[in-house]
């Protein structure tokens, strides 16, 4: 037990009683926090794994596909027609709070679907690819959100988390011990007074 | 917001993904990589980062810490047409993270 140089008062003793009340409500609330972090990642992180699965298998399409186009269109047509299409794809990111912490909200801008090449010298194949790659990207905003938002939490949780320790183990404790001490010291005077009261009657009863 | 995405890797992703408007460079070198990355951080216009995993694969620990910090542009690994992103499971990252209080 820490020693604690307080002055043994009726004035600390109410002041660190108070103090006392507050840091365990202050724990109740960051623990009831904390819990409240960990079900939300628990149920994005089932989310997460599904939609990382999702786009791992998209790749694989939206790579086949872009190889079949290759395969009928030639390399150079191929990278000719990725060359020249306008790089004007843009994602939309706003944030939003969950429980005090800032996380993502991705999605893709809406093209206008425009043909960006010439019909001539390119065939369905390459459509095909368009297509694919165009689901990849709508899965990459949606998996960047979600673990960017449990990266966050996890973060989050192990702050609350340092901050319950810190009320539990070591400011909680510390305001009993005071509390303690104080009430100890406080008893042991109004017994010397008690008695010294006695004693002056007795003086005086003389 | 609307954000400017940007691939960085392997060609054949970096070619598909132009055939959406994606702007994107090629390299394999991880210095080169890092340099571009290093850059694109800074650019408050891009919202996300793609890096194909043969390059990020070479670069991990500079991925993970700079993934940690950012908080935009996004960082994200996809595999390329050779591999796959060798990162732990998000599942395990969490878990380490708390403890396995779960």
């Amino acid at each position: 037990m820490p020693q604690n140089n307080v002055p043994p008062t009726r004035a600390v003793l109410l002041q660190t009683r108070r103090d006392l009340a507050f840091a365990r409500e202050a724990h109740d609330l960051l623990d009831r926090k904390r819990q409240a972090l960990i079900a939300h990642v628990w149920s994005m992180m089932q989310h997460a794994e599904g939609l990382e699965r999702r786009l791992e298998e998209q790749l694989v399409v939206a790579y086949e596909g872009f190889g079949r186009a290759r395969m009928s269109m030639g390399v150079e047509r191929v990278e000719w027609v990725a060359l020249s299409t306008a790089k004007a794809t843009r994602v939309d990111i706003t944030e939003r709070s969950i429980m005090g912490v800032q996380v993502p909200t991705v999605k893709v801008e809406p093209r206008e679907l425009h043909l960006e090449y010439s019909l001539s010298g390119t065939t369905a194949s390459i459509d095909r690819a368009v297509e694919a790659f165009g689901e990849v990207l709508s899965l990459v905003c949606r998996v960047a959100e979600t673990e960017t938002t449990v990266w966050r939490l996890t973060r989050e949780i192990r702050k609350t988390q340092r901050r319950v320790n810190a009320l539990a183990n070591i400011l909680i404790p510390n305001y009993e011990s005071i509390i303690a001490q104080v009430e100890v010291a406080l008893e042991e005077k109004e017994r010397e007074d008690f008695y010294r009261a006695k004693a002056v009657k007795r003086l005086l009863a003389r | 917001m609307e954000k400017r995405v940007f691939v960085i890797g392997e060609r054949d992703t970096v070619q598909g993904f132009s055939l959406i408007g994606v702007e994107g460079v090629t390299t394999d070198d991880v210095d080169e990589a890092a340099r571009k990355l290093d850059d694109l951080l800074r650019d408050q216009s891009v919202g996300i980062v793609l890096v194909t995993s043969g390059i990020a694969n070479k670069m991990r620990p500079n991925i993970e810490s700079l993934r940690e910090l950012a908080t935009l542009p996004l960082i994200l690994e996809i595999s390329d047409r050779l591999s796959r992103p060798e990162r732990p499971p998000l599942m395990d990252l969490v878990r380490r993270a708390l403890g396995v209080s779960i």
